[in-house]
Formats: structure tokens, sequence, C-alpha cells
């Protein structure tokens, strides 16, 4: 027994050998990789670094714009054309420009995180993108344009919250570590002059299409990130998406001096931006099908018809059950979607007094048809018509809440209809009047000032009427404008232009002075930031 | 590689350990086993051979622990009880048990000792639970990562089957609750929210093999309620539109409503005819048992069904076997199977159907009342699949070496738990389109502990020295499958079919399917050291330190040294032999612990992830055909180092016994800091993050513990009974937050300072506003007027609407006007029961009780609040079948305008606050014992006992609206779960 005890305790000593010597081996296992995120040391190496976030930038941004269908809510509903059959809803206190109110879902709306997400995205992208230059399969010509389209989308995002609040925080530098605490209100004169020159800068950096035949000094020609032009549209924002979003800035300052030739060069290049306007010929389809020029992104045959979006790549599944996100989630209902009423529509009697044309293709009576058929829109003699110009289903949603359509920002239609009114302001009329009837030329509707023939000399003639010329030619062009861009996103931000234009409107003239065209900043911005004032005209 | 190498390593150290102690165990026994074998097992060998089995299986400081550690279960085994969770509720000193849903096998949630931290999301609570040791053997928690992925948090992704309902009470010898600093700390930071110590039964040595049958069925008792139809509705929202509505409103009264010839909305209400089907429970066991003196095995194989209304059940198939040898006198080995298969069938609620389907459709008509309708509904499942399965699979395997005083043992566990759920729904309930998933998890826990202890006598063993270290290395791995689609091409085929043209193949344009896989990895490493002394048997001190590291804090503070020390005084050694107490003995225990986190994000630092989702969307990945990253706007800014949260814990204890110790009193005050937390600080929203998650909170909870048992009637064959009663009282504290804030917002969540982590956070009601003369006054103008009231700054109050308590008085009423107030955490919860026995007849009952805590009556509120609901898409609206019951009386409530702006009927207000303290029947069964009858005597047969047992029976409360039990984890009361349902049963205990 003994022995035993003795044996058995050198084997002790060989065990707590053995222990201590696992113990060493096992103080390894406590470093795991993590497979779900990159720690930020190991960020900004490689070209596909540069991929991943430049593609995030974009999808944060699009994020923002998507969250709660913000775009539309921000854009088309107050004091617009649309209306709503939830009364009591926070849709009908938008409508009503009556943006104090607490309701559920607005919230959300006040807030502006999600936008400064994507602006310090951009900011952090500009910083910090050189360090994948050490990877070689990532040019300094690729770097050159990537950083070039972070300046470009900040600018846009910037001209974005100066549109919804006013007076922003500029933010032009990363968010380190301890955070930015001493951040206030910028005046947006200078939010936007500092975006005017930022883009001005960097419009040269940029290609005029992404993947396919760049026209620019840089020649930057070939697959982009692995993709082809068909592929990409106009998804990364190049030469022209630059010059657009510059237009927008001009347009959004009511400075038509300046906005005149920048708009009048994407109008004169509109084939080297591979965009053009809608053709009658295809205008039910592009407009309105199931495959329109809104769906992912864009591009039907050689043309990408958004010139400025923020698409879903429906083949990447990028767009989800819940619909939000796309103008559809508002407007569709039965017999498109299973839902008895839409959340949004356009009041028949509005759609009356919009259209001018019976032989308008976009108008509810299709004369081709000789009926009214659902086009752009359905159901006109229901008490509530659907606004069915987007109906973009993903490929087997079959009547399903997933939609392909993209967050519209700008196309041709826009750029030359902005030109009509830059004519106008100038004073050179039949100019004005030339760019409207670009138009309604391709739409089939009466002319403003001439007799228009679509279809050559053996055509119909579409000659001007008492309707299609009734209250001027300046409220033509925003007629014009509400009916084309409908659902896009353009109707308040045109409200305002249009009444700054006239400025005969008294109360319109007092919101504006007041700071009532903004929206209120929501409360939780203004408890994490103590420097954030509200708004004054919501502060009563 | 270099992990592969270091697990490499591992396995062969383990090897090695094996073989030290398997090489001299096989060459003694052939030598010594011979002359033993027929010896069977009555003798003193197999007592010793129990008592070392006992001994080896001890964890804890067992010098210094109370005497009533231990749960009673006797009462508990003949009730048909299915999860571990509900074994405990109400039966275990200093654990809370959370019981949502009587649906069979859903999620519970046991808390030990308050709550440690708040629960900002469902997936803290998680964070939160204790941890379950089966025959030594961690099983593996539920970790919460794929709640990232989902749209709404109601269910866990996947099955969601309760793992812990896996364990057949029959199979279990023993439970033990461990809380005190002395009980966790060899176990370490595993242990720090408490650890509940399973043992299943051990395998006796007998001389001839014992079998043993269980049996129950039961049936459910149907609930009364009161079924109502559209009349009722309209009675109650005609008030409201008569006093307050406007033309327009009045012209978008609903038509279920409104349309009183509608028989589906005015016909009979009888929906509870078919929703309330009874069906029966049942359970079968069976289990054998023997063995000699050196070796024993026991092997047990049971049925579960346990069963619901709306048609839900849980079938658990359980298999566990068990081994102990003891191949020479100083070594004995033991090994434990336990496997599990659970098959879960779930309720058929709207609101779960949406969240899984990611979609609220057009919620304008609910389901009608009708009974007819109402199956026709139930009939478009026909073509549904819901498949929901577990399997669980738990084994260890341990050597014991004993020699005089130097005990070695090594144990290798793992623990697999995979769950797997498949759904289809076809177009009959998806709007003409179809829905399809497949969700494949596992969590999977490997542990390998090695202890070593020697005990050095001095003095005849006078003074006794306790040496003992230990090491134990623990793996943790998470993973699952999931993928979610529509549109399948029909209702019978439901894979992606492909397009022939010609010679050319391609996809067919259906099922639109989304992808989801993620994993999840954690590894503990932890080294004790101990030493203990004690003086005769008055007085034991013993203190331990330990060393642990975690992979989930940053490299290089993933370290930790902790110290605890416990002492026991019994004082009854000191005092004169008969005197007044038979058991007097004081006892303190002080240590800290490490605290685990379950996300393994923080280690990183400052990242870069995926997050380009919104609210309605969340788990948008790509962008432009590739994933996009960025940093973690959403979830928060992470800073660059994370170490260890730790949790300092104090316990002082008494344990009393008079009369030979037939009363017993143990008593425990605690007192445990939880500090150093993460905890989400609100952040300027122009830097684009959300928040930024920070290190510095702690909370404390101070409480007591209180355990007594009388057996206050004692006659051998005659009437005995034994009273016994748990008294349990905890007090949360917030302490501290980092950058000394005082308070913290997070969602409609409030911290602050000096206030409970449990509290609610609502407006004060003081009335109405019937006239206009009632409006408060609001703030004074610049020329000298006073304005009304205002809500938020810009909403005027009018008439109709509710009073609030200005709290700061600045004439405006907004969030900071809201206090916090309540607990959705009991205050005070225990246990009272008894057993009684006469002569073969016995009878146990018991009471569970929950005192103090409130809950916010949301089903009422969002009743309340139609207007609203009518106008979302919010899920929380949904109107499920059970709708059509009245729970609460609209004329208790004060007349609102429901179309204010200031949506008078909002959730978060002491107006739905309400008393949800309880006192529950839990169970009482009444037995007798067969076997003592002439004729099974004569068939040598032991035990037959025969019992009928109804379990929860009754409920005492002054909430009206239902079982105030059911309230979720932050205390909301929806009205959505099944209930905790009555039922009674008849079962049999039969060993020969």
């Amino acid at each position: 027994m003994y022995s035993l005890s003795k044996y058995f305790f050198n084997k002790v000593v060989l065990l707590l050998f053995l222990v201590s010597s696992m113990a060493v081996s096992c103080t390894k296992q406590l470093d795991i990789e993590s497979t779900e995120a990159a720690s930020s040391i190991n960020m900004w190496q490689s070209y596909d670094d540069a991929k991943s976030a430049l593609a995030g930038l974009y999808g944060l941004a699009r994020a923002a714009l998507a969250n709660n269908n913000a775009h539309w809510l921000y854009g088309d509903l107050r004091m617009a054309d649309f209306a709503t059959p939830r009364s009591g809803s926070y849709i009908e206190a938008i409508i009503r420009n009556r943006l104090n109110e607490d309701l559920p879902g607005m919230e959300d709306l006040k807030d502006w995180r999600r936008f400064y997400a994507a602006i310090d995205a951009c900011n952090t992208f500009i910083e910090k993108s050189g360090g994948c230059l050490q990877d070689t399969r990532y040019s300094a010509l690729y770097h050159k344009v990537d950083v070039a389209q972070a300046h470009v989308l900040r600018a846009f995002l910037y001209l974005y919250i100066s549109r919804i609040w006013g007076d922003v925080p500029l933010v032009t530098s990363a968010t380190t570590e301890g955070l930015n605490t001493n951040l206030t209100r910028t005046p947006q004169r200078q939010v936007l002059d500092f975006c005017i020159n930022d883009v001005k800068f960097y419009l040269d950096s940029l290609p005029t299409e992404y993947g396919g035949t760049d026209q620019s000094k840089l020649k930057f020609s070939g697959p982009y990130y692995g993709k082809t032009w068909a592929q990409i549209g106009n998804f990364y924002w190049g030469y022209w998406q630059g010059m657009t979003v510059l237009a927008q800035i001009y347009a959004w300052m009511g400075d038509y001096e300046r906005l005149e030739p920048v708009a009048r060069k994407i109008w004169d290049n509109l084939a080297q931006a591979r965009t053009q306007l809608v053709g009658y010929q295809n205008a039910t389809n592009y407009l309105t099908g199931n495959n329109s020029i809104f769906y992912g992104n864009g591009v039907i045959g050689s043309y990408c018809y958004q010139l400025l979006s923020l698409s879903y790549n429906m083949d990447n599944k990028e767009s989800g059950p819940s619909g939000v996100g796309h103008m559809e989630s508002l407007t569709l209902a039965n017999p498109y979607v299973p839902r008895q009423k839409p959340d949004i529509y356009v009041p028949r009697d509005t759609i009356d007094r919009l259209f001018y044309s019976i032989t308008d293709l976009r108008h509810p009576y299709q004369s081709a048809a000789s009926s009214y058929q659902s086009v752009y829109f359905t159901n006109y003699y229901a008490s509530i018509p659907i606004l069915s110009k987007f109906k973009t289903f993903a490929p087997a949603a079959n009547g399903f809440s997933i939609y392909g359509s993209c967050i519209p920002l700008a196309r041709a239609e826009d750029i030359c209809l902005l030109l009509a009114e830059c004519y106008l302001y100038n004073g050179t009329v039949g100019n004005a009047q030339g760019f409207l009837e670009n138009i309604r030329l391709q739409r089939f509707t009466n002319g403003f000032a001439n007799n228009l023939r679509p279809l050559g000399s053996g055509g119909p003639v579409y000659i001007p009427t008492e309707r299609s010329r009734e209250n001027g030619l300046l409220w033509n062009i925003f007629r014009e404008r509400r009916i084309e861009l409908m659902g896009e996103g353009y109707a308040w931000y045109d409200l305002i232009r249009y009444k700054k234009y006239l400025a005969n409107d008294y109360e319109f003239n007092k919101l504006v002075e007041q700071g009532g065209i903004y929206w209120p900043v929501s409360q939780r911005v203004l408890d994490n930031n103590p420097l954030i004032e509200q708004n004054s005209y919501w502060k009563r | 590689m270099r992990i592969a190498f270091g697990i490499r390593n591992l396995i062969f150290c383990q090897l090695m350990i094996f073989c030290l102690v398997l090489i001299p165990m096989i060459t003694k026994s052939q030598t010594s086993g011979q002359g033993n074998e027929d010896s069977l097992s009555t003798s003193a060998h197999a007592e010793s051979f129990k008592a070392s089995l006992q001994q080896t299986n001890n964890q804890r400081l067992d010098d210094s622990s109370g005497q009533q550690i231990r749960v009673r279960l006797d009462g508990i085994s003949k009730t048909p009880l299915i999860s571990l969770q509900q074994y405990l509720k109400g039966n275990a000193s200093g654990v809370f048990v959370k019981e949502e849903n009587g649906e069979p096998g859903s999620e519970q949630f046991m808390f030990i000792r308050g709550l440690s931290a708040p629960l900002f999301t469902k997936q803290d609570v998680y964070g939160l639970q204790p941890v379950v040791y089966l025959n030594g053997t961690p099983l593996t928690q539920e970790n919460a990562y794929s709640y990232y992925i989902q749209r709404y948090d109601f269910n866990k992704l996947g099955s969601g089957t309760n793992l812990l309902a896996a364990l057949d009470i029959n199979n279990i010898g023993s439970i033990e609750v461990l809380k005190t600093p002395a009980d966790i700390a060899t176990l370490g930071p595993l242990a720090t929210n408490g650890a509940i110590w399973i043992t299943t039964k051990v395998a006796q040595p007998s001389a001839k093999p014992v079998i043993n049958f269980d049996s129950y069925v039961g049936i459910l008792s149907t609930p009364k309620i009161r079924t109502v139809n559209a009349a009722y509705e309209n009675d109650f929202r005609k008030r409201y539109y008569d006093a307050y509505a406007t033309p327009e409103q009045m012209a978008a009264y609903p038509v279920y409503v409104a349309n009183q010839y509608d028989k589906n909305y005015y016909g009979p209400s009888n929906w509870n005819a078919i929703y309330f089907r009874s069906k029966p429970v049942y359970y079968v066991g069976f289990g054998i048992n023997g063995g000699h003196d050196r070796a024993s095995y026991r092997f047990n194989i049971s049925d579960t069904k346990d069963q619901n209304f709306d048609n839900t059940q849980l079938d658990r198939y359980a298999v566990t076997f068990g081994m102990n040898m003891l191949p020479l006198k100083w070594l004995t080995i033991s090994s434990n199977i336990n496997a599990a298969r659970t098959d879960r069938d779930r309720n058929k609620s709207l609101r779960d159907r949406f969240a899984e389907t990611r979609f609220v459709p057009d919620l304008a008509n609910p389901l009608s009342p009708n009974r007819e309708a109402y199956q026709v509904y139930l009939d478009k499942y026909r073509t549904a699949i819901d498949d929901n399965k577990n399997n669980a699979i738990t084994g260890d395997f341990s050597a014991t070496a004993n020699f005089r005083n130097l005990q070695l043992k090594t144990q290798l566990s793992i623990d697999y738990e995979e769950s797997l759920r498949d759904v289809f729904w076809g177009s009959d309930l998806m709007d003409g389109n179809s829905f399809i998933s497949t969700y494949y998890g596992l969590a999977q826990r490997t542990s390998v502990k090695n202890t070593i202890r020697y005990t050095i006598p001095l003095v005849n063993n006078r003074h006794q020295i306790r040496l003992e270290a230990g090491q134990s290395y623990l793996a943790d791995f998470f993973k699952y499958d999931y993928i979610y689609g529509y549109n399948t091409p029909n209702d019978f085929i439901k894979i992606k079919s492909v397009l022939v043209n010609g010679s050319a193949y391609s996809n067919n344009d259906n099922i639109f399917a989304y992808p989801f896989s993620d994993n999840l990895k954690a590894r503990l490493l932890s080294y004790y050291g101990r030493i203990g002394y004690s003086f005769k048997n008055i007085f034991n001190i013993d203190a331990v330190g330990r060393y642990d590291g975690y992979s989930s804090f940053s490299p290089t503070d993933r370290w930790l040294l902790t110290p605890v020390v416990a002492a026991r005084l019994n004082i009854r050694e000191l005092l004169p032999e008969n005197g007044l107490f038979s058991t007097l003995a004081l006892r303190g225990s002080w240590g800290t612990f490490g605290k685990l986190i379950q996300d393994s994000r923080f280690k990183l630092g400052p990242q870069y992830r995926v997050d380009l989702g919104y609210s309605d969307e969340p788990v948008i990945g790509g962008s432009g055909g590739y994933s996009g990253i960025s940093q973690p706007y959403t979830f928060g800014w992470i800073n660059r180092y994370y170490n260890w949260p730790f949790s300092e814990k104090l316990n002082i204890g008494i344990d009393l016994g008079w009369l030979n110790d037939r009363i017993t009193l143990t008593a425990d005050f605690y007192n445990n800091k939880d500090k150093n937390m993460i905890v989400p600080t609100p952040v300027a929203s122009e830097n684009g993050f959300s928040y930024k998650w920070v290190q510095g909170m702690a909370v404390q909870n101070t409480g007591l513990n209180l355990g007594v048992t009388a057996d206050i009637l004692q006659h051998a064959g005659g009437l005995s009974w034994q009273f016994f009663t748990n008294f349990n009282w905890n007090k949360n504290k917030l302490l501290k937050l980092p950058y000394d804030l005082n308070e913290i917002e997070y969602g409609d969540m409030k911290l602050e300072i000096g206030k409970s982590t449990d509290s609610y956070w609502v407006f004060e009601n003081q009335g109405m506003i019937h006239t206009a003369s009632d409006i408060p006054a609001g703030r004074t103008n610049t020329d000298g007027s006073v304005s009304p009231m205002t809500f938020g700054g810009t909403i005027p109050f009018s008439v109709g609407d509710p009073l609030w308590t200005d709290v700061n008085d600045d004439g405006v009423i907004d969030k900071s006007d809201k206090v916090l107030k309540g607990h959705f955490m009991p205050v005070y919860t225990g246990g009272i029961g008894s057993t009684f026995s006469f002569r073969n007849f016995n009878l146990d009952f018991m009471f569970y009780y929950a005192l103090g805590q409130q809950l916010l009556n949301q089903l009422t509120s969002t009743k309340l609040d139609f207007i609203n609901g009518e106008n979302s898409r919010d899920i929380s609206s949904v109107k499920e079948i059970t709708f059509w019951q009245q729970t609460f009386d609209y004329n208790a409530y004060p007349l609102y305008n429901p179309w204010s702006g200031v949506i008078p009927y909002r959730a978060d207000q002491d107006l739905f606050l309400e008393d949800a303290g309880f006192l529950k029947l839990r169970y009482a069964t009444l037995g007798y014992d067969l076997a003592s009858l002439d004729y099974f005597k004569k068939k040598r047969i032991p035990k037959m006992l025969v019992y009928v047992t109804g379990t929860n029976l009754f409920t005492i409360t002054k909430f009206s609206g239902g079982d105030p039990e059911q309230v979720n984890y932050r205390g909301a009361y929806t009205g959505y779960t099944l209930p905790l349902v009555t039922s009674y049963s008849l079962g049999v205990k039969i060993n020969f």
C-alpha cells in the first residue's frame, strides 16, 4: 500500500506539471477572432475595406431617408397634394403642418441622428480611406474618386437636412474617441456655401460614369469594384450627380443666376450623363410599370433614368417585407396589396384641378383605351383613388409588400423644369415655354404656348387650351412638376420655391420668416446636446 | 491554426490526466475486484460508496454554507410541471421566477437575489440568468445575440423552447440554490448571477435492480371569461364618439363596429369553445437502478406531454443514464448522460406570426368572435408547417482519486443543445403570398475542471488545515443559420423552381429569401486556490483567491484577481449540552466575483460592422450589391477598453434549530453591489451615434432570505405535520452611473441614482379637465398674459384631456414631469407549504406569493387608445381572437378625448399602474401509498403511491384584468399570452 502511495505522489508531481503546462496553452485560447465585426485597428487596410465602407456610405444615407419613409413624409406631404384617410394619425398632422404633435412615429422624423451617422461615415471615409492605398489593388485614382464621392454625398446630406431643419451643425471631421460635445448650429447659408465649394472642388475628381467609358479627364473606365455600368447605373455618384447636387443646392437657395449654367450644362450633356427624358413611347411603362425607371438602379437599355437617387439592389435583397423605404408602402392598397386604404392618396378633386389634358398619358382616363385605366392612378372613381405610379414589386413579391423602387432625388424632367424656371426668372420667356413644352410634348398634353406635334407633322396636334394656360407660365411650370414628379419627394420644396418666387402670400411668408417651414428638432436631440436650440417657430 | 493547436494541446493534457488515473485503476482492479464480486450492497461498503459519491459532487465551501439551500421536491414531483423554473417558483429561497406565458415549453426567466442590472432590452434578461449545473456540468445558457436580426423581441428566433424544460423531475435527486459568496467561491464568474446545482438521482447500489414507474395524467380546466362581440365594442366606443367626435371623425367610425347587420361581428361570440379546448397532459417514466458495492447504474426513460389552450403542446422524450464505479478503493469514476428531445406546437396568435414574417398587414378588420368564422380562420392553417424541435445532450465524465488526505478530481463535461424551427404559412394566411423559414441554432458548452485538495490534520484532528487548488476551462460556442423567404411556387412546393427553356435552365422568379448566419465564441479560464482552517467543529474559515480570464473583454484587461472569505462559528458547540438550541451557528462570507458579458463586441474596441438598416428593416446589410460596413451608429460608440464588471457580495447568516432540529430557521442577510457595469450613455446626436457604451454603473441589491421548517406533529403511523416556509425581501438601488451622471434615459426607460432600477417612468394622473376653467395655467408670456398649460410645450390642453402633475412647475407637461414609480420586480416573495401524513395518506400543499410590485396595464391602455391603434400599423395594436372578451370595466376609467394630441390614454401614466401582488395556491396533492396493503406486501412492492393533484388552484389578487404574474420582462401586462392554467391530475409512483 505504501509503495502505491509513493508511486502515486510521483505522479502527482508530474500531473501538476502537466496542469501548469496546459494553463499556458489555454491562455492563448482566450484570443478569439470575431467574425461579425472588424476592429477599427484592422480597418482601412485593403481594397475591400474601401469597397465595403463606400457601399456603407450610400447605405447609411439611404437608411436616413428611408427610415419611417422620411423622404416622402418630409417632401411630399406638407400643405401639398396628398390627403390621408387616417384621421388623427401623424400623417395627417404633417399634412396640416402640425409638426409639434407628439404622435407615435413623429419623434423619429424630428431626429437628425441618422443623417449625422451618414455624414460621420463620409467624414471618416475622407480622413481614413487613404490607409487602403497600402493595398496595391486600391489605386490612387480609385481613392481620389471615392473620396470625391464622399464629399458630394456629404454635401447632399447637408443640403437635405438644411431643407428640413434650417440651421444645422456643420460637422466636417470624423468622430473620435471622445465624441464631439461642443457642436452648435451653423447658419444655413454658411452650411450651403461650404457644400457648394466642396462639390465644386471635387467635381473634377469624378468620372462621368462608373464601370463604363468615362468621358472625363480622369479616364476612369472599365469595371468599377468589379461591376459594369449596367449593374451600377447611377448607384455611385459621379460628375453629373455632383452637378445635380449643385443644381439642387442653388434651387433650394432660389439662386437662379447660379442655377441656370449648372442646369444648362447638365441638360446639354444628358447623353454623357447617360440619361434622357422619358419619351412618350415608354411613358406608361417607364413611369408606372412594374419595372419602371424607379425600379432598382433605374437602368433601362443604355440609359439610367435615375439621374440622382438612392437605390436598392434587388438581386442583393436590399429591400425588406415591411415595405418601408419605398413610396409604395404609403400609397398602395387594394387591388395591389391587401390593404383597405393607403396611408396617403391624391383626392379626386386635386387630380381634376391638376390635370388639364384628357390626352395626358398620366391622366386617370387613358384616351388610347377610351376608359379609366390603372396607370398613374387606380380606382379613380372610388372615394380614395390609389396613386399607382409606384408599383415596383420585387420579382417574387406577388402582391406582397417587398418593393424595388428607389428613393428618387432627381431626373432629367426635374432639370428640364428647373431650367424653365430659370429662363422665366431671367426674362427669356420663350426659352421657359420651350422647356415646359419639352415635357408636355412627351406626355401628349396640350401645349402652353405652342401647338405640339409629338408624332411629327402627320400626327395629332395638341394645341394650347384655356386649361393648359390657366394661371400663367410660372404656375404651369410648377403644375407640371406636381404632376410629373408626383410622389418623388419634391412637392414641399417646390412649394417653398414657388411661394418665395412670387413672394405675395402673406401667411406663407410669415411661415418662412418665422422658420415654420422647418421641422422641430426632437427632444432627444435637444437633451443630448444642450447647445442645440429648438427651431424658434416651434418654441412658442 | 494557433487555436487548433491549443485545443489539441488541451485534449492531450486531459488524456494524460485520465491515463494517470486509469492505468493504476486497471492494473489494480484485476487483483482486488475478485474477492468482493458477490457481496452485494447491503453492506457498509455500499454506504460509504454513497457517501463518497455525495462528497465528490460537492463544490461549495461546505463548512460554511447555510443549512437550507436544498429545494423541497416531494410536492413538486407530484405536480404536472415540466421546467426547472417551475420547480423552483416559490419553492426556493432567494429565487424569483418569471413565468409570463403558460404556453408549454416557452421561455421562463429566473432572477436570484434581485435585479443586478437594469433591463434596457430583452437581451439583458439573458445576461442575468443564473447558471445551472447538472452533476457538476455547467449547462449552456441561452445567448441573445440573434435578437440583433429581429424586428420584434416577443420571442427568440428559432424554436424558442426553454432549454431547462428538458429536465425531468423524476431524475432529479436534489436541487440546491447557491447564492452566497461561500456557495459560489469555487464556481467563479459563471455563478455570479447565482447557481442552481442539480444532482440527478444517484445510482443506488442494491441487491436486485429496483425498477420504478411514474405516471400521471391530467386535464386542464377551462378558464371562465366573458366573451363579447361588436355590440360591446360599439357601446364602449359610442361614449367617446358621442362626447368628442367631429363629423369627420364620426364618418371614420370603423365598419365592423358600426354594422349591426354583420353577423360575423354582431353574431354570437363563442370563439372560446374552440380556443379553450382542453386536452390531457400526461407523463410516463420508467427507471431501473442497480449495481453492487463497487459499481452502480441508473437508467431512466420518460415521455411527457404538456398542453395548453390554442392547441399548444410540448412533447418531451428524455433519457438518462448514469453510472458510478469504484474500481479501486481510492478511485471513483462517474459518468452521466442526459438526453432530451422536445417538440413544441406553438400558438396561433397573429402577433407572433407577424413578428416572424416581419410584416404587419392591414389591421382594419379583426378576427370575428364567431365560432364558425374562427374555425374558417383556423382551417387556413391546414397547409401550415410550424415545427419546433430541440435536441439536448449533456454528458460528463469524472474521476476522483482519494488517497488519505489527498483528493484529486477531474471532470470533463459537454452540453450540446440544438434548436430547429421550420415554418411555412400558406397563401390563405399570407394574403396570397406565402412565408417560409428555417432555423438551425446550436449552443454548446465544453468544460474541463480539475481540483486537488489536501487536508492536514493537526493535534489529533483538533485543528485542520485544508488546501485546495482548482483550474477550469470553459468554451462556449453559439451558432445559427436562419433563412426566411416569401412566395414559394405554391402551398405544396416549397423549393425554388427552375425554368427549362429548351436546353437552358434558369431560376424562376419565386421565393424572395433572406439568409442569415452568425456565430459567437467565448472562453473562460479560471484558477483558484483555497486555504481553510478549522478548529474542532467550532470554527471554520476559508479564503479563496481566484484568477479568471475571459475572452470577451479587451485583450489587455481580460484577467481578474478576486478574493473570497468565508467563516462559520458554531456557537452551539460552546454552549452546554441540552440547551435551548439544537443548532446555533453564525455564518459570514464576503467576496468579489467577476461578471461575464454575453456580447462579444466590446472586446474589439472601436469597430466596423454592418449597420445599414433602419427601424422597420433592421437587417438590410447590402448597398449597391455589396455588403456595406460602417461604425456601429445604431448600437452606439464602443470604447477602446472594457474590463471586468464585478460583483461585491456580502452575506451574513444564522442557522437556528430547536428541539433536536424539529424546528429550524435559516436567515441570510445579503448586500450585493454590482459595479463597473457597461451602460449606454447619451451622446450628442450630431456625432451620429445613438449612445456611447461606458463602464461605471453600479447597482445594489440588499435583502433577506428566510427559511423555516417545523415538524409540528410527529407521530409514527399517526398524524404528522411538517410546515415549511420561505420569505424573501429585496431592495434594489442604482448607486452610480458613469461620468457622475445623475440619470440616463434609454428609450422609454429612465434610471436615476438612488432609485430602484425596476421602476416605471410615468406621468401622474390628477384627474380630468372637465371644463375650460379646469385647464391649468401654463407659461407666462412676455406681455404678462398666461397661456394655458401645454403638452410638450406646443399642444395646449383642452377639455377632455387628462390632468397630469406638472412636477417641475414650468407650465409644460413633458417627460421631465414623468416620475419613477413602483417596481416591476416584487419586493417580497415566498412560499408557504405543509406536508401532512396520516397512516398511508399524505397531503402536500404550497402557496406562493409575490408582493410589492406593480404592473403596467398595457392591454387596457391599448383598448382605450383605440383611435391611435386603429390608425397605426403598430404590431402592439394587433387584435387577437382574445380581443373579444371583457378584460376591464371601461366605466372605471375617465372619459378622455381619445383624439387629443396629448394621447390621453398613453400607457406611460400611473392610471395604468396597478398593484400586481398576488397569492396563489400553487398545488395541493393528496396521496395514498398502497404498498402497505397485504396484496402488495406479498408481492414485495416497497412503494405504490397513488395521488391526485390540483395545480394553480386559485389566485388572490387586487388585479382584476387577469393573472398579475403574466407580465413581460418590464412589467407590462399585454394579455397576449396563454394562461397559467388550473389543472387536475391523477398519478402513481411505483417501485418494485
